[in-house]
């Protein structure tokens, strides 16, 4: 009675899935609530969680809680340690949510709401999610090692390193492209500019706290950190409404792009304990916070989805970015459905806590399922905004002109009514200037955020506020990314340096640190300044670009968990991983030709330079122009440049692991497995 | 009633791994010192220094 209860109880979850999937997908002409979105996603999810994931453990990975995990064999207080599932759960999760699947879906939403949510569905549960479990799987049965180690060992030397200079690029990228959306959403706002400036002496008075008056009483310091950062936000709104403070505040796009490279610069020189660490804290635990929050305004208000299901630019004309919705709505989504970069996670320090080898599926595949939640949280915020609001702040001025009129006359004229008085009153009601031309997502997303927030709690009258909350959050663990970023950045270097000259290797040596710590940044700042200074606001370049390496790291952790399925002689299960690999080889290398090769020159880099190239020779430009001209033309060219160079690298790591597999499959190779011996586990349940 | 006070407690736990401070017990325990600002700093040496040579989630 109790199993036919049971499969009763999955029937229904999974029909309910199906049927709020057909209702967001079919619906056309009347307004759809968002609850349908969440529920499609929760009841997919579910049934993914239960049915796919669990054949997975069983059939694939033969998950066996009797052999002992390197955090019981290798347990040693600090890095190996038995952890209970559900504090693994979450730890896991905080470590992989970043702003990616806040940034990407709500960027994504200018194809309408559809496409983006499918993708985010359907790709957290049969890629991102599944990239994430194998990986953890595999990285747990070999004593927690790294994706490069892992790559470096199953598939060939050429692998490690390419898994090495692949993740040194997207970070380059990844910095930039972050860094920009911190820039445009702080541009000319002295109440978000001093609200996210307080936030460095408050992480300084933190790491002295914790250093000299209270050690180790973190979540105290915290605590009292987080208060701090409440009244600055007040602060924020007194300063931008004094005539003498809030000059002082009010920056350009280029003045925040120098202070934002000046602070990573001494975040990655400093000492760990003094700054990044105390932020670090202070964000992790605001990022968790405002996740919960969000998912229980959304529930309580359940806000109506302003944006139509699909816009006309799934045609490739998007003001945001340009390119049709084959390819570039998954590569924009990134993070939400697929992120390489969890698998640096899955293989660092998740595999060396977990306690029994059947946790690997709700931390690995769990984790992965609940940031797709996030996701669809940050596209009902996106899209629960008026739809000329909403293209009115993500579109650059090279695109919908320069003044307010003839912005809101562009957007109007795609069907999207928007007028400058109701663009300036949104902008009075949450304490800005203006809202034009904040491309990079994360204004519209505060603003969706504080439309949600208000509604459940202080209405209107505190929007201004709840829309500074919501930029001081995404801010504030967007900086701790770069500062963290800068750092293991200077250390990839150093450490590939300290082999040209071994003082350079040495991270005690200050002029080593000073000097790899220059370099990392000035890689990243480069792609920041060009990305302030592109006429199209950077994030049609260097968003995509980042969304490329993100899919390509990706596609590289599942060509890793592939080559150890086939050694393994699971080969008839390769199409898990096989599946997503093909999939993401398919959208990332037609994204890749688009950015490199395409005619259009908004969308081709070559053609854009071309087109500029064109310009110059025309004559017709002054001085000044001639010169920010040729930058732009170098800027294309190196970032074709850069888009062929992920493109080549991994291909060659593609074509190695298919060599290695049909040897394997063809038995002109041996399959040797690198696992770990088995150790009969002792841990008992009530140690974890 | 047993239910909320196990979620609470699992709150807790997650916040004190989030935040090192179970880490730092266990670094205390493992040495069979107490808490005093040489050992904080030392535990810091070690913990933050392995903890940010990782890179962070985008």
């Amino acid at each position: 009675m109790k199993r036919w209860l049971t499969r009763a109880a999955w029937l229904g979850v999974a029909l309910g899935g199906a049927l709020s999937l057909a209702g967001i997908a079919l619906n056309r002409g009347e307004p759809v609530n968002s609850a349908w979105l969440v529920v499609a996603a929760v009841c997919t999810y579910l049934t993914a969680y239960r049915f796919y994931a669990k054949f997975i453990a069983a059939k694939v990975m033969f998950l066996d809680d009797n052999r002992a995990t390197p955090a019981e064999r290798l347990r040693n207080g600090h890095d190996f340690e038995p952890t209970n599932k559900w504090i693994l759960f979450g730890h896991h999760f905080a470590a992989i949510a970043g702003p990616g699947p806040l940034v990407g879906p709500t960027l994504a939403a200018q194809f309408g709401y559809l496409p983006g949510t499918l993708w985010i569905i359907a790709g957290a549960a049969l890629g991102g999610a599944v990239q994430d479990f194998t990986i953890l799987f595999c990285s747990m049965r070999r004593d927690g090692k790294s994706l490069g180690q892992m790559a470096r060992e199953e598939i060939g030397r050429l692998g490690g390193v390419i898994a090495l200079l692949t993740v040194l690029l997207i970070m380059i990228i990844l910095l930039a492209v972050v860094a920009l959306v911190v820039v445009n959403a702080l541009a000319s706002s002295p109440w978000g500019t001093f609200t996210i400036a307080a936030t460095m002496p408050i992480a300084v008075f933190m790491g002295l706290y914790l250093r000299y008056w209270r050690p180790g009483k973190v979540l105290e310091i915290s605590l009292i950190g987080f208060g701090l950062v409440v009244l600055s936000i007040f602060g924020g709104q007194w300063v931008s409404q004094s005539p003498t403070l809030a000059p002082w505040f009010t920056l350009s796009s280029m003045t925040l792009a120098v202070a934002i490279i000046i602070y990573g610069f001494l975040a990655s020189a400093l000492p760990v304990w003094l700054l990044l660490a105390p932020r670090d804290y202070l964000s992790t635990f605001v990022k968790l916070g405002v996740v919960m929050l969000l998912a229980a305004g959304i529930m309580a208000v359940r806000p109506h989805l302003a944006l139509p299901a699909l816009t006309q630019f799934t045609d490739g004309n998007g003001p945001i970015f340009a390119g049709k919705i084959f390819p570039f709505c998954f590569i924009t989504i990134a993070c939400g459905a697929i992120s390489g970069f969890h698998s640096l996670i899955s293989s660092g320090t998740t595999p060396k806590m977990i306690a029994k080898e059947s946790h690997a599926r709700p931390v690995g595949y769990g984790s992965m399922l609940l940031e797709g939640l996030v996701a669809i949280m940050a596209m009902v915020a996106a899209a629960s905004l008026h739809p000329g609001v909403f293209f009115a702040v993500n579109s650059p001025a090279g695109i919908v002109g320069a003044t307010p009129e003839a912005a809101t006359a562009t957007i109007s004229s795609w069907g999207y009514p928007v007028t400058p008085a109701e663009m300036d009153n949104l902008a009075k009601e949450v304490g800005e200037q203006t809202l034009y031309h904040r491309t990079g997502g994360a204004p519209s997303l505060a603003l969706g955020m504080a439309e949600i927030f208000a509604r459940g709690a202080g209405g209107r009258a505190i929007l201004g506020f709840w829309y500074h909350f919501a930029i001081m959050f995404e801010a504030l663990f967007i900086l701790t990314i770069l500062d963290a970023g800068t750092r293991v950045g200077r250390f990839m270097l150093q450490d590939l340096l300290g082999h040209v000259w071994k003082p350079l290797g040495r991270v005690s040596w200050m002029p080593g640190v000073l000097f790899t710590s220059a370099a990392v940044v000035a890689a990243w700042g480069y792609f920041l300044v060009q990305g302030v200074r592109d006429p199209l606001g950077g994030i049609n370049s260097l968003w995509p670009l980042f969304g490329i390496a993100n899919q390509l790291l990706a596609a590289v952790a599942l060509s890793v968990a592939t080559t150890v399925l086939i050694k393994m002689h699971r080969a008839r299960y390769m199409w898990i991983t096989c599946t997503p690999l093909a999939w993401l080889v398919l959208v990332t290398f037609t994204g890749g030709w688009h950015k490199i090769f395409s005619p259009e020159p908004r969308l081709g880099f070559l053609a854009q330079a071309a087109d500029l190239s064109q310009k110059l020779q025309t004559g017709a430009l002054s001085a000044a122009e001639i010169a920010q001209t040729k930058a732009l033309i170098f800027n294309a060219r190196l970032d074709a440049v850069v888009c062929g160079i992920f493109l080549v690298l991994v291909g060659a790591i593609l074509l190695d692991s298919i060599r290695l597999w049909a040897g394997i499959l063809r038995g002109t190779r041996t399959a040797e497995v690198k696992e770990s011996p088995f150790v009969l586990s002792r841990l008992k349940a009530e140690e974890i | 009633m047993k239910a909320i006070r196990g979620a609470l407690r699992g709150i807790w736990r997650l916040l004190r791994e989030l935040s090192d401070e179970a880490a730092y017990e266990r670094f205390l325990q493992d040495r069979g010192a107490s808490a005093s600002p040489e050992q904080w700093r030392h535990f810091c040496r070690h913990r933050l220094g392995a903890k940010y040579q990782r890179p962070k989630c985008c």
